[in-house]
This record gives structure tokens, C-alpha cells and sequence, in this order.
């Protein structure tokens, strides 16, 4: 079984032969031996076991092909954790102390370990300290170097004084999880913002780092002239100039990455400048954008990457034309920029700007992608062009398509997918690994029917997956091969309308005495002018009150006519004539109209018409009288005898609580207008009077005969002449306020309210309100001053203009307050009382806390249950990773 | 050897804190770094584990270190160390079940599955108990499917040295007692 020693050389060829590492003789010398020697036959069969054995055990050792992914991401999340979970140098400080005062007390003996850790911590403040000290460094290096690069674009622009400079803080520090390709970075953010400030205006500077992979500047001008601004933008972009000067001030402040090898084949160039837009602001205002790239190596795959066929980036004018950026083509042959352009064009004509565009795009290098165009109401034309040019030709093409019209509006946009593109052909490259070895499994004879068929499913979808990345590689490829100019242009004018339509509305209200009659008559007037009637309503309202509406559309050359007609019908008020141009294209109607033709509309007139009660003299009156019904009943009958007295309305009401009031409207002739006043009057005490007249009302309105609208208020609420405010002290005062009220009946007086209280102090009180006439009021006065100590006595006198009515029968009222002295001693005392009161107390705070507690505890278990959750199932999980 | 100017411009990059230009180096890397850490604790999960924390000693490194020529050196000798930390930190535990113990306890049927995975079981700790030299041979032939010339040049060792080791190696697991007669 065990043809060989622990060692021979035999092995070494049984091992090399399996490798096929045999050279000719030594495998004839092999194979004579294999013949002859049974045991070295039998050692072979064993090793090549083994060796399959060996095999097998590897290939599934062997990374997949997301191991450099996971590992990546592993890396980050490490390097994170670190870094959250660093000692903070007070941590440092209270493990210090708590080791000296342990020391210091003599409780152990200084070990070896001791003095390392001490160093240990002494060497973390130093490094906390260092740190502190090299960020504030490098906050000053910025500083300075902002400065020149101010001083840098200050000589640029003549620039006179400068404002601030202000570093923000990181606003993004994180790292995710891997997403489908695993390119989450991690951000930090550095703000500069400047501002420039010339003669002619005041330049914004603002940039934002990306440590190490991006700087953007972009300049926002509000003030400078239009020509400056494009020739600073100018300068930038084409990198004349400004580039040196941004490029020095950025690497000084050590904003753009160390590594600046131009010999590297797959590292771009130092200086990039993938984006930049102009933008026409109202007026001369101009702003302008430009972000600058600065080098990043996350281009270089990890895998050698093909020459990539297209050449039509080698080229770009951002770098080309930058003189010492330019980091020699071979490395920008590699780079992957996809560069389009927007711009907006007025051209005076559309077609000839079309042509223009076409000649320009052929002579570019490219064609014309697509175009559409539409016309407006007022013939005017605008449309869109998308053209594909050679980007090295677009800088140029840019620029004379300025000439073709004023331009509006530009962006200059480039996609740097360089990084995009190599990823994805390196993952294409690790999946063709994958299909080829999965088609050597598939080609294993000792496979089973499962398995193959597993390894079909898997090929299958590696194969999708190659031909998806195939197919984004391409797209990569067509749209770095062409920059991509959509223009919208349109014609000078646009919004031009080219007719108006004038709109005229009439309103107005027509006041006549008999709105119904005059409503047909309108229509009658309408009709006779041939108006169209939009809509004719006649409204009764309430009681005999009727209005209407009117609205019609009449020819302008008839307006005039209709108008006056309307006018013999009744009074005319509120006329208001509306204009209005209306575009009859839709186009804007605030454009200058010297060319444009002018129609004018219909005229469309609204009239209301209204009663010409209203406009009349109208007279209200409110008369104190006893009885309201009967004072009602004789108001009406006066009415009636007079003659051509129309009664309008009347309406009686009775309260609960006894009062009556009544109302009556009639429409008396001018002329029997004052005697039936004095007949209202003659009813009892006139308590208001008013009346209105509207002189300048419409004809008839003035004349004496005309019929005045009177409306009379019956009451038989009189206010009282005087009232007087009473509060006696007295003892016993519900007795005193029941014999109060007997007395007040026995004299005539009214009793209107009453009430009584008692409070748990002893204290009562009795409100009562008196009315009685003015005659009684002193007699009675005095009768209640006997019913105790008088405290408060206020009187409150009114004195009427109308002396018709006699002192002695006006009403006057009294509030007279009847009340005890409290008890000033509780009943609640004694030293029962006070034990009592204290212990109820105490239980009642007892309790309270017990509460308060309970409330806690319910509130704070869950979370206390939780957290202890949490740490039992985190130490389970740790205690099974260390294992 | 003089290092590829691309490859030094990414490692300098990479040192000097670039996080896209590490990432090109660990792209680069990981793999050779695996192959060393497998070699030596034979087990992949630990492997990939040993591979991330160099990239991480890597990183913390980062701007020590000033000459990028020796910078795949130093990760492969930190790999080996963080390996045998590994290797050491299990032994004791490892040292408990030895290989005769183990090879009596078969409860399996020949040629089951269980009996496969007790077979590969036995196969890493025998492959455990050669030495770090044959491991890292066999591991580069078997894992890497690197031919002779490509060992001798990683490992440093001559035509005979390799042939020896590896013949050494396949010699010793053949005669391994728990894999003596073994039959799939």
C-alpha cells in the first residue's frame, strides 16, 4: 500500500504529472514505472484522488464574481465604524483618572501593561490634539489660497474690492450599503462663496468641493454689462486664461488632488471643464455657470481596458485650447464625455435660420437629428432643431449660430461617464469569465441532469446580462461620438397678435315707478334695434317689491339709439361703459398695435331695473304708545281715509313677557303726507323721527305731489326717565324682601323681577327691579331706605327733549339689592377639623404620588423591556461571530 | 521589478486618501490577498474576512507609507500575519477534536453526502496541518490554477524547490490517517 518512504522523488513526479508539469523524458520514464510497479500505480491512483479531490474542494473556494464588490463595501462600512466609534478624548481623560486614583490608592500594583496604556492614551490626546491643529491648517491654506486666487481673477477683471470668504461645514458624510453597482461614495462638501466687486457691478464666486473628485465654480453676475460677463465666461471656458489662474488657486488650496501624472493612460486631465451654461436674464443681466473637474483616478479599471473605438473625443477644446493643461491626448482618448448643448435663438426668419443651421451642422461633421416647427395665429413661426455635431466641432458650431439671430438663452452641459463605462466593461468582462466557465461545467461528463440544468439557467442569465451591458456600452459609445445641439428658435415678434377685437359693455340700472311696464318696454326697444337678448328676468320679491334684469347685445352703430330710448323710460343711475382689446389670435394683446387691424364688437348692455320706491322721500317714525294693537288699528283706518294712500305692509308681534310692537308702511300722495304724520304722532310719545329725500333723484323725484314712503313703529316699551341703583344691608333678607314686595304692591308699583340667593358663608342676597311712574318714585324711595343701612344709592337721570309728556307719569325704574352680613367664622374649625383637613391632605398627596409613579412605570417598562431585548440579542450575536 | 507607472499612479492616489483610487486598488488586489489568506486558514469565510481587515490596516496606513513600489508587498505580508493571528486565535480550540479523534466518530455511510462533507472536513484540517509553505503551493495551483513558472515567481522558489513542495504536499495529505482510503 505504501510503496514509498515518507519522501521520494517519485512523489514529486506523481505530483507534477498531475499538474502536467512533466517534461517528455520524465513522463516516459514515468510511465515505465507506472507499468512495472504496482505500488507506484496504486500511489498514483491515490495522489490523483486526491488531486480531483483537491480540485473540487478549491473551485468552491474560488471567489464569485461580487467578491471584490463585497469586500469594497466591508472596507467602507469598517472604516466608518472606526471612525464613529473613535474614543473621544474625554473618554481617554475619565479612563485615565479612574487608573490613577486606582494607583494613587495603592488598590493594585503598577504593571507593565500600566505604563503602556498610559502611553497609549497619552498618544491618542497628542493625536486629537494634532488633528485639531492640522484641520485649522488647512482651513488657513484655503484661506490663502482663496486669496490668490482672488487676486488672480482680481487682475482679470479689475477688480477693486473684495468681500467675504466663508468655509461651510461637511453637510454629507456617509456610506451605504452597495447599491446594484456599488458606486455610493462618501461626500464632504466644502463651500467658498466670494464676492467681486467692480465699477461696473458685483461677481458672486461661489465653488463646492468634493474632496478630491469635483470642483465647481460658477460666477453669477447681477449688475456687470452683458458683453464683460460673456467675455469673463468666454475666457473661462475656453481656458485662455482664467483656467491657469483657477487651476493654481484651487491646487494652492489644495482643492484638487495630488496625483496630477499625465503619463497615467487612463487618468484625465488635471483641469476639466464638464459643464458650463449662459443664461440671458431680463434685460442686460447675465449669468453665467462653469464646474471644473478636478482629477480623479476612479477611471482606471482594474483590469487592463480595451482602446475604446471611437476617437472623436481625443480632442476636446476644454482641454486642448487650455495650453499647459493639456495633458497630452492620450490620455483624454480614454475619456468618456458625453457633451450636449441647449440654446435658445430669435431669428428674424425661421426658414433662412433653418438653412443657416443646416449648412452649419453639415460643415460640423454632423446632420440634423430632427426638426419640427408650427405656426402661430399671426403667421409667425417657431419651432425646434436637434443637431448632432463632432464635439470637437462644437465650440465652434456654438459659436457661429450666434450670428444666425440674438441669442437667449445658453447651456453647455458634459457628462463625464468614464467611470460608468469602464465599470460596466469590466463587469462585462467578469461575466464572459463567468459564461466560459460555466460552459466548461456544462462540458463535465459526471455532471448530473439537475445540476446541468442549473448551470443552463445560470448561463442564461448571465448571457441577458452581457448583452444588456453590450448594449449600454454601445449607447455609451454613440452618444460620446456626437454632442448632441437642440436649438429651439422662433421668429422675432412671436407673441404678436395680429387683429384686436374691441369689447364694450354698457351697465346701468333703470329706476321707474312701474317695473313690470317698463320691463316690456325695454324689450320692446330692444327688439326695434334688432338686439340679441342674452337674458330678460323679472324678480318679485318680497311683499310688492319687483326688479329686473337685462341683458342684450346691440350693433355699435345702433348702441347710441337704444340707449336714449331707454332713457325716457325712467332715471337713469351707475352707468359704466367697460373697453376692452381682445387678440383675436390668441396672441398677446400688451404687444404695440400700429399694424394690427382694430373691429369692434357688439355692445353688450346690462340694465337692471328697480322700483323708484326706493329713491323716494321716505319718512320712519317710533311712537310710544300703551296699547300697540289699538294704536295699530287706528293708524291703519287714518290711512285708509286719506286719500291715495296705498298701505305697503303692517305687522303686530307680542313677546312673551308682554311687550307688543308694531310696524305699518304706506305710500301716501305728497300732498296728505303732514296729515297723516300728525294723526301717527297723535298716537302717543314720538321717540325717534327721521326722514330722507334724494334731491337728486331722477324727474318727477322733487315734486310735492309725488307719493313719500312712511313707515311707523309702534312700541309700548317706554324707556324709563330715571333709574336708580339701591343696596341695603339688612338682616333677615328674604322677610324684608317679601314685605318689600307686598308694599310695592299695595302702592301701585310694578314689580319686574326678582331673585334671591343664599351662599354657603350665610351670606343672602334678593335683587328685585321696580318700574312705577315718576310720581310714586320718591314716596316709594323712601320706604325702602327703612329696610336697612343704605350703601349704594346711584340715580341715573334722562332727560327728553320732548316735553309733550309730563314728568309724573313717565316710567322710572329700580334695582334694589337686598343683603346679609357673610358669617366671617367657618364652620370648619376646631382641631378636629384641622386633623381632619391635614390627614385628607396627605392621603389626597399620597395618592397622587402613587399615580405619578404609575405613570412612569407604564411609560418607561416597554422601553426598559426593549432595550434589555436588544442588548441580550446584540451580545447573543457577538458572542457567536467571536466564535 | 519595476512597477507599471499606471499602477503606481493608483497606489500613490490611493495613499494619499483618494476613497475612488482605493477602491481600484482593492479591485486589484483582493484577489491575490484572498489566495494568501485561504492558503493559510483554509476557510473562505475567514479568508474574506482576513482580506477586508488588511484593506482596513491598509487604509489606516494610507499616508505613511512613501513608497508605492512596496506597497503589494506589505499588503501580502500583513495578510500573512492577520492569517496566523487567526490560526493562532483557533488552535486552541482546533486542538480539542484531533484528527484520529474525529476520523473514528464516522457515524455516515460511505459515499453519502454527510460522509462527503466529513471527508472535506477532515481535508481542510489536514490541509491545515501542512506547512504554511505547501498550503500556500497547493493553494495557488488548486485555487488560482496558476502553472509552475507563475508559483515559482510568487513564492520565490525554484523549479525544484516547487515540484518538491508540491509532490511533499500530496505525498503527506495521501497518507493523512483520516484520508487513507477514502473512495468517492
Amino acid at each position: 500500500m505504501k510503496p514509498t518512504s515518507s519522501h521520494d522523488s517519485f512523489d514529486d513526479l506523481i505530483a507534477a504529472a498531475l499538474h502536467g508539469e512533466l517534461t517528455p523524458e520524465e513522463r516516459t520514464r514515468f510511465e515505465t514505472r507506472l507499468q512495472t510497479d504496482p505500488a507506484a500505480l496504486a500511489a498514483y491512483q491515490e495522489t490523483q484522488l486526491m488531486h480531483d479531490l483537491l480540485e473540487k474542494t478549491h473551485r468552491e473556494a474560488q471567489p464569485d464574481p461580487d467578491f471584490e464588490q463585497r469586500v469594497i463595501s466591508g472596507v467602507r462600512r469598517k472604516i466608518q465604524h472606526e471612525k464613529e466609534h473613535r474614543e473621544t478624548p474625554w473618554e481617554s481623560l475619565l479612563i485615565l483618572w479612574r487608573w490613577l486614583s486606582g494607583l494613587l490608592l495603592m488598590k493594585r500594583r503598577p504593571k507593565w501593561q500600566d505604563l503602556a496604556y498610559v502611553f497609549g492614551i497619552i498618544a491618542v490626546l497628542s493625536c486629537v490634539v494634532l488633528t485639531g491643529v492640522s484641520s485649522s491648517s488647512n482651513a488657513a491654506r484655503r484661506a490663502s489660497a482663496f486669496a490668490a486666487l482672488s487676486s488672480d481673477l482680481k487682475q482679470a477683471q479689475r477688480v477693486d474690492n473684495l468681500g467675504t470668504i466663508d468655509y461651510g461645514k461637511p453637510i454629507r458624510s456617509d456610506a451605504q450599503s452597495p447599491g446594484p453597482e456599488g458606486n455610493v461614495r462618501r461626500n464632504e462638501t466644502v463651500k467658498g462663496v466670494a464676492q467681486l466687486q467692480d465699477e461696473s457691478g458685483r461677481v458672486d464666486l461661489k465653488w463646492n468641493e468634493t474632496p478630491r473628485n469635483t470642483n465647481a465654480v460658477s460666477i453669477v453676475t447681477k449688475h456687470s454689462p452683458p458683453k464683460d460677463i460673456e467675455k469673463t465666461f468666454g475666457d473661462i471656458t475656453t481656458l485662455e486664461k482664467k483656467e491657469a489662474a483657477l487651476r493654481q488657486g484651487f491646487e494652492r488650496g489644495g482643492l484638487v488632488a495630488a496625483t496630477t501624472s499625465p503619463a497615467t493612460p487612463s487618468m484625465p486631465s488635471p483641469i476639466d471643464a464638464p459643464s458650463s451654461s449662459i443664461d440671458r436674464l431680463t434685460g442686460d443681466k447675465l449669468s453665467a455657470q462653469l464646474a471644473i473637474n478636478s482629477p480623479s483616478v476612479d477611471s482606471a479599471p482594474a483590469q487592463t481596458p480595451e482602446k475604446p473605438k471611437s476617437t472623436t473625443n481625443d480632442g476636446s477644446s476644454w482641454s486642448s485650447a487650455g495650453g499647459e493643461a493639456t495633458t497630452g491626448s492620450n490620455i483624454d482618448a480614454n475619456r468618456k464625455l458625453i457633451r450636449n448643448a441647449d440654446l435658445d435663438l430669435e431669428v428674424k426668419s425661421f426658414q433662412t435660420a433653418i438653412d443657416q443651421i443646416a449648412a452649419l451642422t453639415k460643415a460640423a461633421g454632423g446632420y440634423i437629428d430632427s426638426s419640427n416647427s408650427q405656426r402661430g395665429g399671426n403667421g409667425k413661426l417657431q419651432g425646434t432643431v436637434v443637431a448632432k455635431v463632432l464635439p470637437q466641432n462644437l465650440d465652434a458650431f456654438l459659436l457661429k449660430l450666434r450670428d444666425l439671430g440674438e441669442l437667449k438663452n445658453q447651456t453647455l452641459k458634459a457628462e463625464d461617464v468614464t467611470k460608468a463605462y469602464y465599470d460596466t466593461q469590466a463587469r462585462l468582462e467578469n461575466a464572459r469569465r463567468m459564461e466560459t466557465q460555466l460552459q466548461d461545467l456544462l462540458k463535465h461528463e459526471n455532471s448530473k441532469v439537475s445540476d446541468l440544468l442549473q448551470v443552463e439557467r445560470e448561463l442564461g442569465r448571465v448571457r441577458g446580462e452581457i448583452e444588456q451591458m453590450q448594449g449600454e456600452l454601445k449607447l455609451y459609445d454613440f452618444q460620446v461620438q456626437y454632442a448632441t445641439v437642440t436649438m429651439n428658435i422662433s421668429e422675432k415678434d412671436l407673441n404678436q397678435a395680429a387683429a384686436y377685437m374691441l369689447k364694450e359693455q354698457d351697465n346701468f340700472s333703470l329706476f321707474a315707478t312701474n317695473v313690470e311696464e317698463t320691463f316690456q318696454q325695454v324689450r320692446h326697444a330692444a327688439e326695434d334695434v334688432k338686439g340679441q337678448v342674452l337674458q330678460a328676468n323679472l324678480n318679485h320679491n318680497s311683499g310688492s317689491n319687483v326688479s329686473a334684469d337685462f341683458d342684450v347685445m346691440v350693433a355699435p352703430e345702433q348702441i347710441e339709439a337704444f340707449l336714449s330710448q331707454i332713457r325716457t323710460l325712467g332715471r337713469v343711475e351707475n352707468f359704466t361703459r367697460q373697453t376692452q382689446r381682445v387678440a383675436k389670435d390668441g396672441g398677446d394683446s400688451d404687444q404695440p398695435a400700429d399694424q394690427a387691424l382694430t373691429e369692434k364688437d357688439k355692445v353688450q348692455v346690462h340694465l337692471s331695473i328697480c322700483s323708484d320706491d326706493e329713491s323716494r322721500k321716505q319718512v320712519a317714525l317710533t311712537v310710544v304708545a300703551s296699547a300697540v294693537d289699538t294704536a295699530l288699528e287706528k293708524a291703519k283706518a287714518a290711512a285708509l281715509a286719506a286719500p291715495g294712500t296705498e298701505i305697503l305692509g303692517s305687522s303686530l308681534n307680542k313677546t312673551p313677557q308682554g311687550e307688543s310692537t308694531g310696524a305699518l308702511s304706506v305710500r301716501v300722495p305728497g300732498k296728505s303726507f303732514q296729515a297723516l304724520l300728525d294723526t301717527f304722532r297723535a298716537l302717543g310719545r314720538t321717540s325717534s323721527f327721521s326722514l330722507q329725500r334724494n334731491d337728486n333723484s331722477g324727474p318727477g323725484a322733487t315734486g310735492d305731489d309725488e307719493p313719500v314712503i312712511v313707515t311707523l313703529s309702534l312700541t309700548d316699551s317706554d324707556a324709563p326717565l330715571q333709574q336708580t341703583e339701591m343696596s341695603v344691608l339688612t338682616r333677615g333678607v328674604d322677610e324684608k324682601s317679601q314685605q318689600i314686595k307686598k308694599e310695592a304692591a299695595a302702592a301701585g308699583v310694578e314689580i319686574k323681577a326678582s331673585g334671591y340667593q343664599r351662599m354657603p358663608n350665610g351670606l343672602e342676597t334678593a335683587d328685585l327691579t321696580f318700574r312705577l311712574p315718576m310720581s310714586k318714585y320718591a314716596a316709594f324711595v323712601e320706604t325702602l331706605t327703612k329696610l336697612g343701612k343704605v350703601e349704594v344709592l346711584t340715580v341715573h337721570r334722562e332727560d327728553r327733549p320732548d316735553r309733550a309728556r309730563a314728568d309724573d307719569a313717565a316710567p322710572a325704574e329700580i334695582n334694589l339689592r337686598l343683603h346679609s352680613q357673610g358669617d366671617i367664622v367657618t364652620e370648619e374649625h376646631g382641631l378636629w377639623a384641622t386633623l381632619r383637613q391635614m390627614f385628607g391632605e396627605g392621603a389626597g398627596a399620597l395618592f397622587g404620588s402613587v399615580r405619578t409613579i404609575g405613570v412612569i412605570a407604564a411609560f418607561l417598562l416597554p422601553w426598559a423591556i426593549v432595550l434589555v431585548l436588544v442588548a441580550w440579542v446584540g451580545r447573543r450575536l457577538y458572542i457567536r461571530n467571536r466564535k | 521589478m519595476a512597477m507599471d507607472p499606471a499602477e503606481r499612479s493608483m497606489i500613490l492616489a490611493a495613499l494619499a486618501g483618494d476613497e475612488e483610487a482605493f477602491e481600484t486598488v482593492i479591485r486589484t488586489y483582493s484577489r491575490r490577498v484572498y489566495v494568501v489568506a485561504y492558503a493559510i486558514v483554509q476557510d473562505v469565510s475567514e479568508a474574506e474576512d482576513i482580506v477586508q481587515e488588511t484593506f482596513v490596516k491598509a487604509h489606516r496606513a494610507g499616508t505613511q507609507m512613501r513608497e508605492p513600489e512596496k506597497f503589494p508587498a506589505w499588503l501580502l505580508t500583513v495578510t500573512r500575519n492577520a492569517a496566523r493571528d487567526r490560526l493562532r486565535r483557533r488552535r486552541p480550540q482546533a486542538s480539542e477534536e484531533t484528527f484520529d479523534t474525529l476520523a473514528d466518530e464516522g457515524t455516515a455511510t460511505p459515499g453519502s453526502a454527510l460522509e462527503q462533507e466529513e471527508f472535506r472536513a477532515h481535508l481542510r484540517r489536514a490541509l491545515g496541518r501542512l506547512p504554511e509553505e505547501h498550503r500556500t503551493a497547493l493553494t495557488l495551483r488548486y485555487l488560482e490554477g496558476y502553472d509552475y513558472r507563475a508559483i515559482e515567481t510568487a513564492m520565490g522558489l525554484s523549479n525544484g524547490a516547487l515540484r518538491g513542495i508540491l509532490g511533499r504536499a500530496l505525498g503527506t495529505l495521501r497518507r493523512m490517517p483520516a484520508l487513507e482510503g477514502y473512495r468517492p
